[in-house]
């Protein structure tokens, strides 16, 4: 196990692909961080002073690079035999799937936190304190960091399981796109109003009041519980 | 003032996130390696 570990971590730090994740995490950071800070210059009075809501802004976009990265990386293993290589040499399948799962997981956690180091010194340097409490940005950030966890364990599901580099990417980007807007989709639903009307409408000129009303999109019972569980349970939704 | 994707207080739901995102974890690496142990590598 140690000897697949210190080959897979050797190979993790020559993988372009990894260093691609890390360059792009840490480039969209400060490329979030360089436009509010020129929204500021331009309209001071209207747009947010601080970093605080780019904290976490990145986490939508790193499910896809975590998907790209996981599958490929993995896939090499795969399309270049080494994973057969592994099995003949001794190791076993628990040790093979177990040190992919450490290097993906440890990996995917550098790319998480060099976004939000660079989002905290370059937000710190060019737009000022941050306002949200620094108990509530540690727990949110811990929060993520479990998160990410949870994302790169479902990837690297896929990769293991998918023999194809080309196919697994696809999947797993599909996958990433459909938890993502997934979960906004039930987050719209569970959103609904329970009661709609109350306004008034100008129809033909004439104004007419819609009564309050039950809103039949709002979900109740077991179906919200249902949709919350949902939401809450996939790591899309955070 | 509150920004989006950030709010003065932590969602009501927010004790849950960790904890089924562990479930998650458990769930995803147990699964795959169940099939992983099961697959053809030919």
């Amino acid at each position: 196990m140690k000897k697949l570990l210190s080959a897979n971590f050797s190979r993790l730090f020559h993988s372009k692909i990894y260093w691609l994740g890390m360059i792009f995490m840490f480039g969209f950071a400060a490329f979030a961080v360089a436009s509010r800070f020129r929204d500021k210059l331009v309209a001071p009075d209207y747009a947010y002073p601080t970093a605080d809501g780019l904290w976490f802004v990145g986490g939508m976009y790193f499910a896809i690079v975590l998907a790209v990265f996981i599958s490929i990386w993995v896939g090499t293993d795969y399309s270049d035999g080494t994973i057969r290589n592994k099995l003949s040499v001794g190791h076993t399948r628990a040790e093979i799937y177990f040190s992919n799962w450490i290097v993906c997981t440890v990996a995917s956690l550098m790319m998480h936190v060099i976004y939000i180091l660079t989002v905290w010194g370059a937000g710190y340097l060019l737009l000022g304190k941050f306002e949200t409490p620094a108990k509530t940005l540690a727990l949110c950030t811990l929060a993520s960091l479990v998160t990410v966890i949870a994302m790169s364990s479902l990837f690297l599901l896929l990769a293991m399981l998918i023999h194809n580099k080309a196919t697994g990417a696809v999947v797993s980007m599909i996958l990433a796109l459909v938890l993502l807007f997934g979960a906004m989709t039930v987050m719209q639903m569970l959103s609904a109003p329970e009661l709609v009307g109350g306004f008034t409408v100008s129809v033909n000129g004439e104004m007419r009041y819609i009564e309050r009303q039950p809103n039949p999109d709002y979900l109740s019972g077991i179906k919200r519980e249902i949709f919350q569980f949902i939401l809450d349970f996939q790591p899309g939704d955070r | 003032m509150i920004q989006y994707g950030m709010s003065e207080s932590l969602p009501t739901n927010f004790a849950r996130f960790p904890i089924y995102s562990l479930l998650f974890v458990f769930i995803t690496v147990a699964g795959g390696w169940g099939f992983f142990r099961r697959k053809d590598l030919k």
